[in-house]
């Protein structure tokens, strides 16, 4: 068994990065690895974003991650840098910028490359699923 | 100079030319971090990536930064392994001395080790 960290590099509906790295953690899951960290980098941070909808007979891809993320407590993490860039921002970051409105989904963190740093250490494999 | 030096934890193979995306700045980024990290990081231009390493660029001429100056912090975060791949070069036309930090060549050969042997590979 072996423990992973899977950055996704592309943004859902524009790339299909966000939804095969989905599907790879959970055949991950059900194999009995494990899954240290899920990074959102690049346009890959607009997986986070609690405004997506996507039409109904469509995968809703960031609404997948986040019952993934609640059911197997597997933590999402959004470049906070690359997030704030692209519009995608959470409650403190929106008063710290002096806007009324934010649209992090819930099962999101932002927060910096630091946790990638730390991940692609601890983790046994690194898995990219770019853009 | 880490010529002899093989095994890296991080690889981040730049493949976009500059001023187009966002994908040079951010692949820095990781670098600069990693390092922070104490992580061996090694870099690699190459296809159009090369073209990042073209001095005499003026990105503020597009309202951008541009990656220059990160690159010229590559030492001051222990990242002195930059190498840039012989085949792209030639398609260019281009010479390592030209480019910025002096990036030393690697062939089609040396890259398959230099990715084999690194702990994780990045693509920017």
């Amino acid at each position: 068994m072996a423990s992973f960290i899977i950055n996704v590099m592309g943004a859902p509906y524009t790339s299909q990065a966000p939804h095969s790295a989905l599907r790879f953690a959970r055949a991950a899951l059900a194999q009995g690895h494990t899954i240290v960290r899920v990074f959102f980098y690049a346009d890959g941070v607009h997986t986070g974003s609690a405004l997506a909808c996507p039409p109904q007979d469509e995968p809703h891809i960031p609404q997948q991650w986040q019952t993934l993320a609640e059911s197997e407590h597997i933590e999402l993490v959004i470049c906070v840098a690359a997030a704030l860039r692209r519009g995608i921002i959470n409650e403190s970051e929106a008063k710290r910028y002096g806007l009324t409105q934010y649209n992090l989904r819930s099962g999101f963190s932002l927060s910096g490359l630091g946790q990638w740093a730390e991940g692609i250490q601890v983790a046994d494999r690194t898995i990219t699923f770019q853009a | 100079m880490t010529a002899s030096k093989n095994h890296f934890d991080v690889l981040m193979i730049m493949q976009h030319p500059p001023l187009a995306n966002s994908m040079p700045r951010e692949g820095l980024d990781m670098a600069l971090v990693a390092a922070t990290f104490g992580q061996q990081v090694a870099l690699l231009f190459a296809g159009e990536g090369i073209f990042q390493l073209l001095p005499g660029q003026a990105p503020e001429q597009l309202a951008l930064k541009g990656t220059h100056r990160m690159l010229e912090a590559l030492p001051l975060y222990d990242i002195e392994s930059v190498f840039v791949s012989e085949p792209d070069l030639s398609n260019y036309r281009l010479d390592a001395q030209q480019l910025l930090l002096s990036p030393q060549p690697k062939s089609a050969l040396e890259i398959q080790h230099l990715i084999a042997s690194s702990r994780t590979v990045f693509s920017f």
